[in-house]
């Protein structure tokens, strides 16, 4: 009982860590908080039920909706951040409080266009289940723990291993400097935002076929989550969002071994709080001091 | 560059519009089209002031369908009512309906909204749940306007006062009927699933009373009390919890949507436990959202669209037409009933004042739905229920199941 929570608790983890990467992707470029980033994953999962009933092939019908998310995160970046980036006295409050804001743009339109009943998905990686002693794996469980850890290794590489990811960390580190020495903030910022809505569209594509549901507030209370374990594992590294994920799942579920159902999502946070007040910067994070 | 990206942004947009529109329609916009339907009606047929209805109930959020449902079935109410030529020699019926959402703050403020709106003489449908309908009741009392609650069960909601009525089994009387489903279906190890809200909390506490009372005399007992809160996605933690207890059956005390959730986790893991719902799980979007896993479900309604009662018979082929051939929950059809005794309380007392309304529906009676209905000194209407089970995607009646709770009590011993 108390393993099989263990790997409840992973399973788990790994759905908070694909979300909380994305929060990680895009701070670790812009030093900005995507809040927008659950509602966007909220879209592209309903892209992907759209293009699925439009009967077209199921995975060209994913591939559309991955490149429409990718689009509409990086409409997000060009007609509001964009804009706010080049006016002088905007600051990171100003850019915070707009992702909010786009947030609930995103979820009323999911709520006006796709109606806000549980609609049903299907789940395409229902393999049966695997029954190892007394623990039961899932075969969507295992499709999920894939898909996290392959795109971490692939946004590692791109971050790390590829030109537009040096990119990448040199607009992280100093936009104008990065500029002044050849690199093309712009398409590295624009790039980023793709990839983030392409991550939020497959993490919303996984999270909808393995609970069988989507609906527009799908989002709300994971993107919470998942972003407290992007704190937690000290927002903008990568492997820090995948731990943070991990921990917050499984000690969530180790909560309702000992307590019950009813202090689950209080879990979250009340690591997260302990660990900053002990580790301001997160498990992973740097600090760094900056420079007045 | 620029010029080129926003053109297959324009382009994105509006692909990804024409592939949504084909499949959602709003909630909102439906009712409001229904609304100025019935206006225009009224309007062409008679020129004296039509009767207004007011309705409250959440037309977004988790209980949406049931919101939406309650509002149908007042509809089918009042096109009939109309059709006959609508009350006090010839005032036609319209009903004005708020969003609730399904929160208290939103509850309070549209029970405001339908007080301070004078054209409203009554609500046959107020509050979904009992946590907004004891935020509303109050209100409502306080004004003197009656309203009528055709799902919330919690005791305190209608014992507000003389202004609020429940058209639904009490808590009391369904924990009744649901103490009995266990013993039906032949449980030995009984898990509860209950949510964290006014009516779990209050409906677990009840049904473990029962259990206090009766159970060395029932062949079941609880092996697990498992709680969730509303929002839960994930039952991961609950499940391995039941299983772990060896529960061979599961009654689940929230709505259809978490039960389609729940059972689908649940199938992948144990195919083989008994699964018992609730009257709200009652409603075809249950088999929608949960396909195979609800299959075999056990669950009961007050009300039987394949009940030979003509009056039933005429609800559900009316609604049914009205509503692309969708199936009445119970929902639906206690509001089209609310409307129904409101409607003879109108008739009884000759006009459509509230204060004269609050006099006439304490002792008005109506053939509907639920039989000759009228409500009893708490204001509580007198409901009886039959269980069903799902077979192959449909609800089939299990005849004979229920008994009354003292002939049930009787054959414990």
């Amino acid at each position: 009982m108390f393993l099989q929570q263990i790997i409840n608790g992973i399973s788990i983890g790994l759905i908070y860590a694909l979300v909380s990467v994305g929060y990680s992707l895009i701070f670790g470029v812009l030093r900005m908080m995507n809040m927008a980033y659950a509602s966007i994953l909220t879209v592209g999962a309903h892209f992907c039920l759209s293009l699925v009933q439009a009967k077209f092939g199921f995975f060209p019908a994913i591939i559309v909706a991955l490149v429409l998310t990718g689009l509409v995160s990086v409409f997000f970046d060009v007609s509001m951040l964009a804009p706010l980036r080049k006016k002088t006295g905007s600051d990171s409050v100003t850019v915070l409080i707009t992702a909010i804001g786009f947030n609930y743009i995103l979820l009323n339109l999911c709520l006006v266009i796709w109606g806000s009943e549980r609609k049903p998905f299907q789940n395409v990686f229902d393999f049966g289940s695997l029954q190892v002693g007394s623990v039961i794996f899932d075969s969507s469980q295992i499709v999920i723990m894939a898909t996290a850890l392959v795109i971490l290794a692939a946004l590692t590489w791109v971050i790390y291993g590829s030109k537009i990811g040096l990119g990448m960390r040199a607009v992280q580190q100093n936009t104008k400097a990065a500029n002044l020495a050849g690199v093309n903030t712009k398409v590295v910022i624009t790039f980023s935002f793709f990839i983030s809505g392409i991550t939020a569209c497959i993490a919303g594509f996984l999270i909808a076929s393995y609970y069988q549901l989507i609906y527009p507030t799908m989002g709300v209370a994971l993107g919470g989550k998942a972003f407290a374990a992007a704190v937690l594992g000290g927002i903008g590294v990568l492997h820090g969002s995948v731990i943070g994920g991990l921990i917050v799942g499984i000690l969530e579920c180790v909560a309702v071994y000992f307590f019950g159902g009813g202090v689950r999502d209080a879990v979250a946070y009340i690591i997260l709080i302990l660990v900053l007040l002990l580790v301001p910067s997160g498990l992973f994070g740097k600090s760094e001091n900056t420079k007045v | 560059m620029k010029k080129a990206l926003s053109l297959v942004l324009a382009l994105a947009i509006a692909l990804s519009l024409v592939a949504c529109t084909s499949t959602g329609t709003t909630t909102t916009t439906t009712s409001e089209d229904q609304t100025t339907a019935t206006t225009e009606q009224a309007t062409e047929t008679q020129n004296l002031d039509p009767i207004v209805l007011g309705c409250s109930g959440p037309l977004t959020g988790n209980n949406a369908q049931f919101g939406e449902n309650a509002l149908n079935g007042i509809m089918v109410a009042i096109e009939e009512i109309n059709a006959d030529g609508g009350l006090l020699g010839g005032r036609m019926l319209e009903v004005r309906s708020y969003d609730d959402k399904g929160t208290g703050e939103e509850g309070a403020s549209v029970a405001e909204l339908l007080i301070s709106d004078e054209d409203v003489c009554a609500v046959p449908s107020a509050a979904y749940g009992s946590s907004v309908g004891l935020v509303e009741a109050p209100l409502f009392q306080e004004a003197g306007l009656v309203a009528i609650s055709n799902s919330a069960s919690h005791p305190d909601f209608s014992a507000t006062g003389d202004c609020i009525y429940r058209n639904n089994l009490t808590e009391a009387g369904e924990l009744q009927y649901a103490y009995q489903m266990p013993q039906v279906v032949g449980a030995k190890k009984l898990g509860i699933v209950s949510m964290m809200s006014e009516f779990g909390e209050s409906f677990t506490a009840g049904f473990e009373a029962l259990q206090e009372q009766y159970g060395d005399k029932v062949g079941f007992e609880i092996a697990c009390v498992s709680w969730f809160t509303d929002g839960t996605v994930d039952f991961a933690p609950n499940i391995a919890e039941l299983i772990n207890a060896g529960c061979d059956t599961i009654i689940f005390f929230a709505e259809y949507n978490n039960f389609a959730s729940f059972a689908i986790q649940y199938r992948k893991l144990d195919p083989n436990a008994q699964f018992i719902g609730l009257m709200t799980c009652y409603t075809p979007d249950l088999v929608n959202l949960g396909g195979d896993s609800v299959e075999g479900v056990y669950l009961y309604s007050c009300l039987n669209p394949n009940s030979t009662n003509p009056e039933v018979q005429k609800f559900v082929a009316a609604y049914k037409a009205k509503y692309d051939g969708a199936e009445p929950d119970f929902v639906a059809a206690n509001a089209y009933d609310s409307v129904k005794i409101i409607a003879a309380a109108i008739e009884q007392a000759g006009s459509a004042d509230r204060e004269a309304i609050r006099e006439a529906i304490k002792t008005a009676h109506v053939v509907c739905t639920a039989g000759d209905l009228s409500f009893d000194a708490n204001g509580d209407a007198v409901k009886s229920v039959v269980m069903f089970k799902i077979e192959n995607g449909q609800f089939i009646e299990v005849e004979g199941a229920f008994k009354l709770w003292d002939e049930f009590v009787a054959s414990l011993s």
